[in-house]
């Protein structure tokens, strides 16, 4: 009997790290990896010694004097990140290919080397590694959850090489080695919370997972919600994962708020939007207004998202002419087994981002790239775009969309003017 | 107190899709000693059942629940024969080979249907209302499921021949043996009905869930924590296992956050496992 409980706590222990690998910060695979890299220091050595060379050598040619730019692009297509990382990783294998079929940057043509982590933050830390040492690129455009960038990051650093970042994240501590390029709480704040006071009340019940980027989300919204004479009417996180919302929605039902701001992310965004509809919660009444539920979690929901409220950097039903081209691309390419979305389009405008600075530095050199980037203009099929000067984030365009009855959105609304990147 | 209340109702919806998901888990490790861990890719294989039956083939909802189980039953048939049968009296070794389980079935599934969330519309909608209060009726019908696989299990196993064998082959294998019973086919039917009423749960969540070739994970850490609670090889204690834990964090969830509530009934389980490790409802030790 005793071996048999046993062996139920180690199938729980199992269970417990296969559910939680997706919502773990990578604190631990961190400490990892910068042992693991101590070890291999001399080997760092001998290659920042051999690439110092060869940015000396393009430097007096005054170009970029190689047969080819080797690109990364660390993102799985296995494992339960595959929902969204799916999506992206076909978005930069089309950019890239756009890129080459058009002469490549500055007449060099990019060689994208795919690599699969299999959703696990710590092997993409090791991933990362080996495209930096064994394929010697110049940059990496991936990794999607806030885990995998933070279990990345230390490695980036340490070879001072170059992470493009294209998922929206919780806006803190951004590191001098990666370029990020989707929204960061401030941005989607901004350009939601006044369209919710002045459009659809002022009573707002927020509502998010129990972690980092939904909590800077709701703390970044309350406090613009209070300045714009807004009322914040309740505040409640469910576990990350989380199956079952009755209990949340219930307390909802008992402020009864005009509005609920959601920052539940991922597939309990499922379930949330479900159990509005199935206690009582209607859109009409009570609309959702999320900032992490997008085109792919809206097919997941079904009728239950109609007239729901989003709002992202991109919607794939942007009425533009450079956008309809960009689906219509994605999908004859790609089918569609798998939705563009906001992560989608911002790794297409990622490596595009990439391409821009790396012609304009005209090196391949770290600190030239990341110096070019600042205050570059991108083209995107979400329009025109541009790089701060200072602090490696984006400044975009922000949209918002309603479900409609065909399950996609329908812009309301969208910003005059590109917003600015907060960050702490 | 309208607010508490209301819980409590919710908390027997929650407890009865709980149950379900559980009581496939809790015969098979209870009946065979298969610490399956790949029950929540069986969960997994009813949902994508349930949602290709329903939208892609217009099969009414009863119907299509019947499917699941059949399907994942079907399934469980094949697993026990190629995989399990050799490694019975093992449970460490169940534990690892249905643990591998666990990457292969979400990477086939996802193969073959891409990432992305399948979706399913409600079949029985709209919601009982007392007051404040909100019963969906799908909700009604979860419970009604409940019931139903319990009493279909109970029957099973003490008013059949089979389940008299079953419970001959628990008590002493050898014996049951020597005394001419087909113990090799009593275990697949054992792995197979648990398996089955595992697809026929991710039938019925299906409508509710978020279907994804990983949900499996999302459902197998809260069966085993009703194995816990409720004993490692009793029926009934698994329906005691699912309401306690349910109801608790619906009631505790009136007055503190989700997250508060979650933990603590975590803590109080883990108090409980240290005073009576044997779980609430464990029958006594026949060795």
């Amino acid at each position: 009997m005793k071996r048999k409980m046993m062996s139920v706590w180690m199938a729980m222990v199992l269970g417990v790290s296969l559910a939680g690998c997706g919502n773990s910060a990578g604190t631990k695979q961190e400490t990892a990896q910068i042992e693991e890299a101590d070890v291999t220091e001399e080997e760092t050595d001998a290659a920042e010694e051999t690439s110092g060379e060869e940015t000396a050598e393009s430097e007096t040619a005054g170009g970029i004097d190689a047969d080819s730019i080797k690109i990364g692009v660390l993102l799985s297509t296995t494992g339960d990140f595959s929902i969204s990382e799916t999506p992206m990783k076909n978005a930069a294998e089309m950019a890239i290919n756009e890129i080459n079929e058009a002469g490549g940057i500055a007449g060099v043509p990019i060689e994208p080397i795919y690599m699969d982590y299999g959703s696990d933050p710590a092997m993409a830390a090791e991933k990362a590694e080996e495209l930096i040492l064994n394929n010697e690129v110049t940059a990496i455009v991936g990794t999607n959850s806030s885990s995998t960038r933070l279990a990345v990051e230390p490695t980036v650093e340490q070879y001072d090489s170059l992470l493009v970042y294209n998922t929206f994240y919780e806006g803190e501590t951004p590191s001098d080695n990666v370029l990020y390029t989707n929204t960061v709480p401030s941005q989607q704040v901004e350009g939601f919370i006044p369209y919710i006071i002045e459009n659809l009340g002022k009573k707002i019940f927020f509502v998010g997972s129990d972690y980092e980027f939904p909590r800077n989300t709701i703390n970044y919204a309350k406090t613009l919600t209070e300045s714009l004479g807004g009322e914040v009417v309740g505040e409640e996180y469910a576990p990350s994962g989380e199956t079952d919302f009755s209990s949340i929605v219930n307390k909802i039902k008992e402020t009864d708020p005009d509005v609920i701001f959601s920052a539940v992310a991922g597939n309990s965004s499922v379930y949330f939007y479900s159990d509005c509809a199935q206690y009582g919660l209607t859109q009409q009444d009570t609309p959702i207004c999320s900032v992490a539920c997008h085109e792919g979690t809206v097919k997941g929901i079904g009728e239950a998202a109609v007239g729901s409220y989003s709002c992202f950097n991109y919607f794939n039903t942007i009425d533009t002419d450079a956008n309809k081209e960009f689906v219509q691309k994605y999908i004859d390419a790609y089918g569609t087994e798998t939705t563009v979305n906001n992560g989608a389009e911002s790794t297409y405008h990622g490596v595009y981002m990439l391409a821009g600075a790396i012609e304009a530095a005209g090196t391949l050199d770290t600190a030239a790239i990341v110096a070019a980037a600042a205050g570059l203009e991108v083209d995107t099929p979400a329009g025109i775009i541009r790089m701060d000067e200072s602090n490696h984030h984006a400044w975009l365009n922000i949209y918002i969309g309603k479900v409609n009855e065909g399950l996609t959105f329908d812009i309301i609304s969208s910003t005059d003017e590109l917003v600015a990147p907060i960050v702490d | 107190m309208e607010l508490f209340i209301s819980q409590l109702v919710n908390g027997v919806g929650a407890s009865a899709r709980l149950f379900l998901v559980a009581i496939g888990l809790v015969i098979i490790f209870g009946m065979l000693d298969v610490v399956n861990m790949a029950h929540g890719e069986f969960i997994m294989l009813g949902a994508y059942c349930a949602c290709i039956c329903v939208t892609k083939w217009h099969i009414p909802f009863g119907i299509t629940l019947l499917i699941s189980f059949l399907f994942a039953g079907v399934m469980g048939v094949l697993l026990e024969r190629l995989l399990i049968r050799k490694l019975y009296g093992k449970v460490a070794e169940t534990l690892l080979a249905t643990f591998a389980l666990t990457y292969v079935f979400p990477e086939i599934i996802r193969g073959i249907f891409g990432p992305e969330n399948q979706n399913m519309e409600v079949p029985i909608k709209g919601s009982l209302s007392f007051g404040k209060i909100t019963v969906p009726n799908y909700n009604l019908f979860l419970v009604g499921m409940a019931f139903l696989a319990l009493g279909v299990t109970m029957l099973l196993f003490y008013r059949t021949k089979f389940g008299m064998q079953l419970r001959a082959i628990t008590q002493n294998r050898q014996m049951s043996q020597c005394l001419g019973i087909n113990s090799g086919r009593i275990d697949k039917l054992t792995f197979a009905y648990g398996c089955g009423l595992g697809g026929l749960a991710g039938a019925l969540v299906a409508p509710v869930a978020s279907v994804t070739p990983d949900m499996g994970t999302e459902y197998v850490v809260d069966s085993f924590l009703v194995v816990i609670l409720g004993g490692l090889n009793s029926v009934m204690g698994s329906l005691f296992g699912s309401v306690v834990i349910e109801e608790s964090i619906a009631a505790m969830s009136t007055g503190m956050s989700l997250v508060t509530a979650k933990l603590l009934v975590f803590l109080v389980l883990i108090l409980l496992i240290r005073f009576r490790p044997q779980g609430l409802f464990a029958p006594k030790d026949r060795r």
